[in-house]
């Protein structure tokens, strides 16, 4: 068969069109490829998070846990074939920036959920609009106990909260160090009056006084004047409510003032960032902790190794908080019609699950009902109590 | 088809074809992006509230008047008007000349005589990505976005007030007018002024405690009270008295009690404060006028189990002798503790609402994907 065969009844077929006809057809190719948003077939997650300002480091941590379980969904085909898509927004700590970003995920970015919050401020902030847009929220770092003590339908939280911290601590301060009159100091900004006042309630109900409460304002360096006000109260052991960094600040300026009682605090003592600042005397201090690589089992074991060598430092509760959620919300994907509102129904009745952090799950409030965990930093480790006496 | 594809002289038809299967295919795919809605819930609200001011305040359930099988007591069936498509809706406004305003989630949108005009950011006309809440104060139109307060120039472009930074916050939640100022409620506190002069905050520092909390999401100004829905709950003030004095406020905290937070919106009916929640209406018993010897925060709750459609109430307006709701389930009216679903006769009610405003006998509707009206003297 000759090459010229081959060709007449081609030019025949295209010599039936005209130049114009021709022409349309990779027209229409063209329109159909930038008509098609390829990336739609993503399910958009909106991650919002204080990347940069105060709280970048514990923010960062936390998004790289996000990072590597979305990493890991996608590596297995994504949630019904579809991958998930981080839309990562930093809020620079600012109420303002944090509405403008969360407006702008819910609205413009059209995400099927939202991840992230820190400060109880920005964290409701986010759960306002996403109340009201119907867009399921989960926060795995925020832990004021109001998140979800307030019949919000689409806010969950993944982390154990401050009330059940608060139970375990006072329980802990009174069974291992026989306290009776602990002290209190306290941030405005992260645990605020509010909480304050809880712990005081539930340090009553365990036959404990509180004898200082005292506050600082966002900034402070020198605690001198609350030092002095808590020393002249003699208390029996010092509770720590604030961010890591500050928490390091004020235990290195009590233990500077020869204040040797016992000091607890609450998972903000459990970052790496208050066990790195503070050095040496973050010793036998006793803390909550969100994340016992022990309940996680294999689970943990995988996801330490894995973050270590990705990330090439290893994994603290922040991080492991932010894979917990990651796979919780691909949990409920997984399970619901792929829209926002099958996907609450879906995180709305995960009352049990296991993942890197153990078993845990959500009440009715969407509030996580693991109990608290706590531990003591022995040479810059979190040991839980537990095992203690292995150490 | 082989005639048209074979004929010489009619290219134009194939492209006309061509146009129309690429128009219908962005139409498919750009409708494919819209957020999702509609929902159905559970739940309901009872118990106790205790108040650090106030005595022993409790919250009352309203008479269950819900059928045994669960459906509302009643529906009212009424003519919807064609929806105004527009974004989620914010808030509504009629104001004197006939202009119906809608804050939206992509700017504003104005209504009249059936013309509808969008100020966006896109198309310069509107300084902000979204509108949050509305005012006008006889003169001039104020809109509250989460980036500052804006004004209507005489170009009829909106721009950023220069009053704007006199505020607490930028991020603005609610404005009110009640006749000789204005009153804004931001994430940083409140603030109110008189037309001419700026702004003057009121916060928890200047009110030694008396507003327990500056993220003041919903306001109202009944009589002479100002009412502030915050994070911590709701703060009452006398606007007679100076706002410096915290033994002159009213209060009732969410710590203690059960009201469940946020408070989406507040009614005033003329006697009496209505709240709506995300677990239904709550009616504050006291009557305005003896707030100031006679407060006690008792609450008669009305929720799923009374007959509203869902808990989520998201609007309440006082109307024509009625509350009317809007809540994640439809509409409904609540008359003599008689809670009455309104449905359509024709056209299409809303499944969800997130803002009511009246006009006379209008009522003005938004929900998630634009603008109706209903005529309530048609519902009875």
């Amino acid at each position: 068969m000759k090459l010229s065969d081959f060709f007449t009844p081609v030019k025949a077929f295209f010599a039936r069109f005209d130049i114009y006809q021709l022409l349309a057809v990779p027209v229409l190719l063209v329109i159909l490829f930038y008509s098609i948003d390829f990336s739609s077939n993503d399910m958009q997650i909106g991650v919002i998070l204080p990347l940069s300002g105060e709280h970048s480091q514990r923010a960062e941590n936390h998004l790289n846990g996000l990072t590597l379980a979305a990493r890991h969904i996608n590596g297995l085909g994504g949630i019904n074939g579809r991958r998930l898509n981080l839309q990562i927004r930093d809020t620079h700590g600012q109420a303002e920036k944090t509405a403008e970003v969360t407006r702008d995920l819910i609205y413009e970015n059209s995400v099927f959920a939202l991840i992230g919050g820190f400060s109880p401020a920005n964290t409701r902030i986010i759960q306002a609009l996403a109340e009201k847009a119907q867009v399921p929220f989960i926060t795995g770092i925020c832990t004021h106990y109001e998140t979800t003590a307030s019949g919000n339908r689409f806010t969950f939280r993944s982390i154990t909260d401050d009330r059940r911290q608060f139970e375990a601590l006072s329980d802990y301060a009174l069974k291992r160090f026989n306290s009776r009159k602990p002290a209190l100091i306290y941030d405005l900004e992260l645990y605020g009056p509010d909480s304050a006042q809880r712990f005081i309630e539930i340090s009553n109900r365990s036959g404990q006084q509180v004898c200082a409460a005292v506050s600082y304002k966002k900034g402070t360096l020198n605690f001198r004047r609350q030092l002095e006000t808590i020393m002249a109260a003699t208390p029996d052991l010092l509770v720590i409510l604030a961010p890591a960094a500050d928490s390091a600040l004020i235990l290195r300026q009590f233990r500077e003032a020869r204040f040797a009682r016992p000091v607890i605090g609450g998972n903000q003592l459990a970052a790496s960032e208050f066990v790195s600042l503070a050095g040496v005397y973050s010793e036998s201090v006793v803390t909550t902790m969100p994340f016992n690589p022990r309940a996680g089992g294999q689970r943990a074991d995988y996801f330490l190794t894995e973050y270590a060598e990705t990330f090439g430092q290893p994994a603290d509760a922040d991080a492991a908080m932010g894979y917990e959620a990651m796979m919780l919300m691909a949990l409920a994907f997984k399970a619901s019609d792929l829209d926002r509102n099958s996907a609450r129904n879906a995180l709305a009745a995960l009352h049990g699950w296991e993942s890197v952090a153990g078993s845990g799950g959500f009440d009715e409030d969407g509030n996580q009902v693991r109990p608290a965990e706590i531990a003591i930093i022995k040479d810059r480790q979190k040991i839980p109590v537990t095992m203690e006496g292995l150490f | 088809m082989k005639n048209i594809f074979a004929a010489r002289n009619s290219g134009w038809l194939f492209w006309l074809i061509l146009i129309l299967v690429s128009v219908a295919f962005l139409v498919v795919n750009e409708s494919s992006n819209q957020p999702e809605s509609s929902l159905s819930q559970t739940g309901s609200v009872d118990g106790h509230i205790q108040d650090g001011t106030t005595p022993a305040p409790t919250i009352s359930e309203a008479p269950k008047l819900i059928s045994e099988n669960g459906e509302p007591t009643s529906s009212l069936a009424v003519p919807f008007s064609r929806l105004y498509k527009t974004a989620a809706v914010n808030d509504i406004l009629v104001d004197p000349r006939g202009f119906v305003w809608a804050a939206t989630e992509q700017g504003l949108t104005s209504i009249k005589e059936d013309q509808m005009q969008n100020f966006s950011i896109e198309e310069g006309s509107f300084p902000s990505q979204q509108a949050e809440c509305l005012a006008y104060d006889g003169k001039e139109l104020w809109v509250g976005t989460l980036t500052g307060l804006c004004i209507q120039n005489d170009s009829g472009r909106f721009v950023r007030s220069e009053l704007s930074d006199s505020l607490p916050s930028q991020l603005i939640w609610s404005l009110a007018w009640d006749g000789t100022t204005i009153w804004a409620g931001t994430q940083n506190g409140a603030a109110f002024m008189k037309p001419g002069s700026g702004f003057q905050i009121i916060n928890e520092a200047n009110t030694n405690g008396g507003l327990r909390n500056n993220w003041c999401q919903n306001i109202a100004r009944p009589g002479t009270w100002f009412v502030a829905a915050h994070d911590r709950g709701l703060s009452i003030w006398n606007i007679n008295f100076p706002a410096s004095n915290p033994e002159l406020w009213k209060n009732i905290d969410h710590a203690r009690s059960v009201i469940s937070r946020p408070i989406t919106d507040i009614a005033f009916d003329g006697t009496r404060i209505w709240l709506a929640t995300g677990r239904g209406v709550l009616l504050l018993t006291t009557p305005v006028e003896k707030f100031f010897n006679e407060f006690t925060p008792n609450l008669v709750s009305y929720s799923r189990i009374h007959g509203l459609p869902a808990n989520r109430v998201n609007s309440l307006i006082a109307h024509r002798n009625s509350i009317w709701a809007g809540t994640d389930g439809g509409l409904v009216r609540i008359r003599e503790d008689r809670i009455q679903l309104i449905t359509a006769s024709s056209g299409t009610a809303p499944e969800r609402v997130r803002k009511l405003a009246a006009s006379g006998d209008i009522l003005w509707i938004g929900s998630d994907r634009g603008l109706q009206f209903i005529n309530t003297a048609m519902v009875d």
